[in-house]
Order: C-alpha cells, then sequence, then structure tokens
C-alpha cells in the first residue's frame, strides 16, 4: 500500500495558491521596477540628454521614438501596463508600512521611508508628465516640441515640478536598484551590502546631475 | 542637597480592552538599579509621584541578564530590554512603554506568542526523532559554526519586529526574527533536508517579500543577530526555489 502511494504520480495542482500569487505579485513589482520601468528611465534620460547639443539634434535623434511600428502596442507593454502595475502595487505595499524615522533614524531607514515619499511622487509626477506630452498628443495631435518644452522650462513652476519629479524618479530608481540586490539574494552579506549601496549613491548623484543638465538646457531658447 | 530619583512616566493598561493612561513614579537612585528593579520598588510602593496610592504596575521578566527577552520594551521610544538599562544614564523623566506591535496583556505586559506561532509555522526545529537511531549527522565545519552560533542566540525577545516599519496591524509580515530563524535552520546540512518546507512558508503574504529593507531590525537587536544577511540569503533561497518549481515542475 504503502509503495502504491509512493510510486503514484505526485497530484499537479492546478492554479496557483493565494501564497504563490502574493509571491508572484512581489517579485513583478521588484523585476519591474528594473526591466523595463528603470531600463526605460536611463534610456528616456540618455535620449533627452541630445538636448545638449540643441533643440534641433533633441528633435533630430528622439524622433525614432515617435515613429515606432506598432507604437501604441509597445508603449503600453514596455510603458504603461508596467508602470501602472508598478505604481498601483507600490501604493498598495506603501499603504501596509508605518514609517517610524522619528524613533529609529538609521540612513536605511531614512532611505526606506524616502522610497515610499519618492514613489507617490513618481507617481504624481508621471501621470502628470505623461497626460501632458505623450497623453496629450493622442487626444488632439499636439506634439511636444522643443518650443512647448522651452515655454515649460522657463516657467519656475513648471520648472520646479519637473525637478521634484524627476529627482524623486531617480532617487527611488537608486535606491531601488540598491533594495532589488538585497530582495533577490544578490548582495547578501553587510560589506557587499554597503558597496551596492555606496555605487548607488553614485549613480544617483550622476543621474540627479544628468536630470538637472537636461531640464535646464531646455531654457536656452531655440 | 536634594535626593538624586530616577522619575518613570509609564503608560498604563488595565486589560487588552482598556483604555491608556500614564502615571509617574519617583524612585530613589540606587547604585545598579535598573528599569525592571526600580519596577519591583513601584511593585512594593505603588504610589505615584503625586503621592497617590494605585495598583502595581505589571511587567514580563525573568533571566534579568538579557537573555530571555521577556521584559522587552519601548524605553524612551526605543525597544530594549528594560533588564539591562541601568539608571545610571537615563536623566531627566524616563517614558516606558509595553511594545506596540504586540497584544498588551496589562501594562507593560504583553504577549509575544505569534511569534512563537511563526516559529511553528515556518517548521523552524530539525526532526530527527524516528523509529531507529540516525546516526552522527554531517560534520560542519567551524566557521559555519561560530557563523550559525550567533543565529541560535535569538531570544525571541520582539525588538526587531517592534522596530520594523513592515510590521504592524495593517500588515501581516511575520517579521525578521523568523527569517533569521529559517536562515539557522537551512544551513546546518541535516535541516537543510527540510528547507524547502520552511521556504514554502516564508513564500506567503507574510512572508519574507513582505520586508521593505528598511535594516532596522539588525539595528536593534540586542544579540547582534546579521538579520539583513539572513534576510539577503534567504531571499535569494526562496526566489531560487520558486524558479526551480516554476521551470521542472
Ligand atoms: C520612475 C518610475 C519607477 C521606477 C524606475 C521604479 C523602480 C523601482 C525599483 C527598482 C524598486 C526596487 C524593487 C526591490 O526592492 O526589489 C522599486 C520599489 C518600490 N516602488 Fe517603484 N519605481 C517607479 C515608480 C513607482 C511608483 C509610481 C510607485 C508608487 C507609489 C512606486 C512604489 C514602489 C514601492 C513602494 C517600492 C518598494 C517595494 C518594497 O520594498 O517592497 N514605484 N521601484
Ligand atoms: S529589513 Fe527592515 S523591513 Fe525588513 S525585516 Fe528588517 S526592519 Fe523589517
Ligand atoms: S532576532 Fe534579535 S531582536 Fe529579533 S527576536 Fe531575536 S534576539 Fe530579539
Ligand atoms: S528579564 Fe530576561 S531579558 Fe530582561
Amino acid at each position: 500500500m504503502a509503495e502504491d502511494a509512493a510510486l503514484a504520480t505526485p497530484a499537479v495542482s492546478s492554479g496557483m495558491t493565494a501564497d504563490e500569487r502574493h509571491w508572484l505579485l512581489r517579485r513583478l513589482h521588484s523585476l519591474s521596477g528594473i526591466v523595463p520601468i528603470g531600463g526605460f528611465l536611463f534610456f528616456h534620460l540618455f535620449e533627452n540628454a541630445y538636448v545638449l547639443h540643441g533643440g534641433g539634434a533633441w528633435w533630430k535623434e528622439t524622433e525614432f521614438t515617435r515613429t515606432l511600428p506598432f507604437q501604441v502596442a509597445i508603449e503600453a507593454l514596455v510603458l504603461w501596463i508596467p508602470i501602472l502595475f508598478h505604481a498601483i502595487y507600490g501604493l498598495v505595499i506603501t499603504a501596509t508600512s508605518s514609517p517610524n524615522v522619528g524613533a529609529y533614524t538609521y540612513s536605511r531607514n531614512t532611505g526606506y521611508t524616502l522610497q515610499r515619499i519618492t514613489g507617490i511622487l513618481a507617481f504624481l509626477f508621471i501621470g502628470f508628465h505623461f497626460f501632458s506630452t505623450r497623453g496629450w498628443y493622442y487626444a488632439t495631435g499636439v506634439e511636444s516640441t522643443y518650443a512647448r518644452m522651452h515655454s515649460w522650462m522657463i516657467d519656475p513652476v513648471y520648472l520646479s515640478i519637473y525637478l521634484i519629479g524627476t529627482l524623486a524618479c531617480v532617487y527611488h530608481l537608486t535606491n531601488g536598484i540598491f533594495t532589488f540586490t538585497i530582495t533577490w539574494g544578490l548582495a547578501v552579506g553587510p560589506s557587499a551590502q554597503r558597496l551596492v549601496n555606496r555605487a548607488c549613491v553614485a549613480l544617483f548623484v550622476v543621474l540627479a546631475v544628468v536630470s538637472v543638465a537636461i531640464l535646464v538646457a531646455f531654457r536656452a531658447p531655440a | 542637597m536634594a535626593e538624586r530619583t530616577t522619575v518613570l512616566r509609564i503608560k498604563r493598561q488595565e486589560n487588552p480592552r482598556s483604555a491608556t493612561y500614564w502615571e509617574e513614579f519617583e524612585i530613589p537612585y540606587k547604585a545598579n538599579h535598573n528599569i525592571i528593579s526600580m519596577l519591583m520598588e513601584i511593585r512594593r510602593n505603588p504610589v505615584t509621584r503625586e503621592g497617590k496610592r494605585t495598583t502595581a504596575v505589571v511587567f514580563d521578566a525573568n533571566c534579568l541578564e538579557e537573555v530571555c527577552g521577556s521584559c522587552t520594551m519601548v524605553i524612551n521610544g526605543r525597544v530594549r530590554q528594560a533588564c539591562s538599562q541601568l539608571a545610571e544614564g537615563l536623566n531627566g523623566t524616563v517614558t516606558v512603554e509595553p511594545m506596540s506591535k504586540f497584544p498588551v496583556v496589562r501594562d507593560l505586559w504583553v504577549d509575544r506568542s505569534k511569534m512563537f506561532d511563526y516559529l511553528k509555522k515556518a517548521h523552524s526545529w530539525i526532526p530527527i526523532d524516528g523509529t531507529y537511531d540516525l546516526g552522527p549527522g554531517p560534520r560542519v565545519n567551524p566557521q559555519e559554526q561560530q557563523f550559525a552560533y550567533l543565529f541560535s542566540r535569538c531570544m525571541t525577545c520582539g525588538c526587531c519586529l517592534e522596530a520594523c516599519p513592515q510590521v504592524n496591524d495593517h500588515s501581516k509580515f511575520m517579521g525578521p526574527a523568523i527569517i533569521g530563524q529559517v536562515y539557522l535552520m537551512g544551513q546546518h546540512p541535516t535541516g537543510a533536508m527540510h528547507q524547502d518546507e520552511r521556504l514554502q512558508a516564508l513564500m506567503g503574504e507574510g512572508g519574507i517579500a513582505d520586508c521593505g529593507n528598511a535594516q532596522n531590525c539588525v539595528e536593534v537587536c540586542p544579540k547582534s543577530i546579521p538579520l539583513t544577511t539572513a534576510i539577503g540569503d534567504v531571499g535569494g533561497q526562496v526566489s531560487r526555489k520558486w524558479l526551480r518549481d516554476l521551470f521542472a515542475k
């Protein structure tokens, strides 16, 4: 009898248990922060950095992102769906936290709290940014030309929103790369984590400088 | 010269459902007084600073040498063992509160039994009982033994849960202590044979994926247990098990 049981093919459970679904959602959240969202943020800063060569160069070099084959499908799969998922689930995760930096003033705890604050800021900024540029184009056909971006960047209110929004995204990504390496068991011990943390702080500084330089460059008259 | 005293401002609660209130007690200074011995003074003579007779403050304590974990409280806003907090070095009014992440039984006494339930849930033991002698286990090299020893010092005190921003009444997160214990059980060659069951228990809601990497746990652990190392390592173990199951089953 016991032998029969041992020889029987193991029951293949169909469908996911609640635990497996929870794990999958958390892992997809972590992964989506890096690919595709984090990857896109790198690319987005890179393409827009062409503005440092002038508005003409910027418009010419970013041409291909406006003329992709299957444009909408690619944007939806690579950007909208992952960002919406990461943002909404990120808000769900944020709702389960109880920040306590007041009582426990460690630098990592500050990072934990900032990760949630910059997540909310990124959510608001990305929504605003998308609807006023790409979304606006789909709704009205008005393109986000250099003149349009320039008119915003010389406005202190818009410039402040963009500075806060991009710096929040950049902080969220670089701190997220650090926690990603812990989440997936890549940086395990304290000295490995310290090393990765330092590299991520350096990356934050570089990306922050690049972001500010791009925003400021849009202030130059065409 | 005025007599040196310590003022304890204590958060009190009659029973698990009643409202909280604060009372202050002034205790004459004595060399080597600690929070627990001062609470014992209050028990002997429960009179508040204003001279009002009150009930004795209820608290939990056992070993009085920071190894049992039962006297964990929030002292001046930070979680720690009350028995090892000397009056020496405390100035002004000292606030003493029960931990906020556990149900209060009465006054400073909390119920930490959920931590023991987590140990059961995650199979935090190594089954070696059988119908015959299993013989000696595999040998473990001394470095690994020493590293494992760090984790074996966990006294289930709850400091790490109290300081963790992901442990609260609106999250199911079991907290870091159990992750440390799962790491401990899995690093031993005999324990490793059952590690999949433990990893499975840490996969679901309340498990390791709910950690937000605030790393307060490793800062407050009175036994200096490398909890974040365990979180990184066990996070990798669960990820690998998940990928293995995904592609091999
Ligand atoms: C610029 C867009 C964004 C990028 C590049 C990004 C990237 C990342 C990365 C890489 C992580 C780390 C994952 C890990 O620790 O394993 C992360 C975590 C997180 N993100 Fe985002 N994210 C973005 C937008 C958002 C938004 C809009 C929200 C919504 C509030 C959000 C909320 C969160 C939260 C709460 C975490 C922490 C999760 C945890 O520790 O368990 N993110 N993000
Ligand atoms: S690393 Fe932070 S979130 Fe994770 S268990 Fe420790 S204190 Fe909690
Ligand atoms: S890991 Fe440390 S802080 Fe947490 S319960 Fe064990 S001894 Fe206490
Ligand atoms: S009484 Fe045991 S740790 Fe304080």
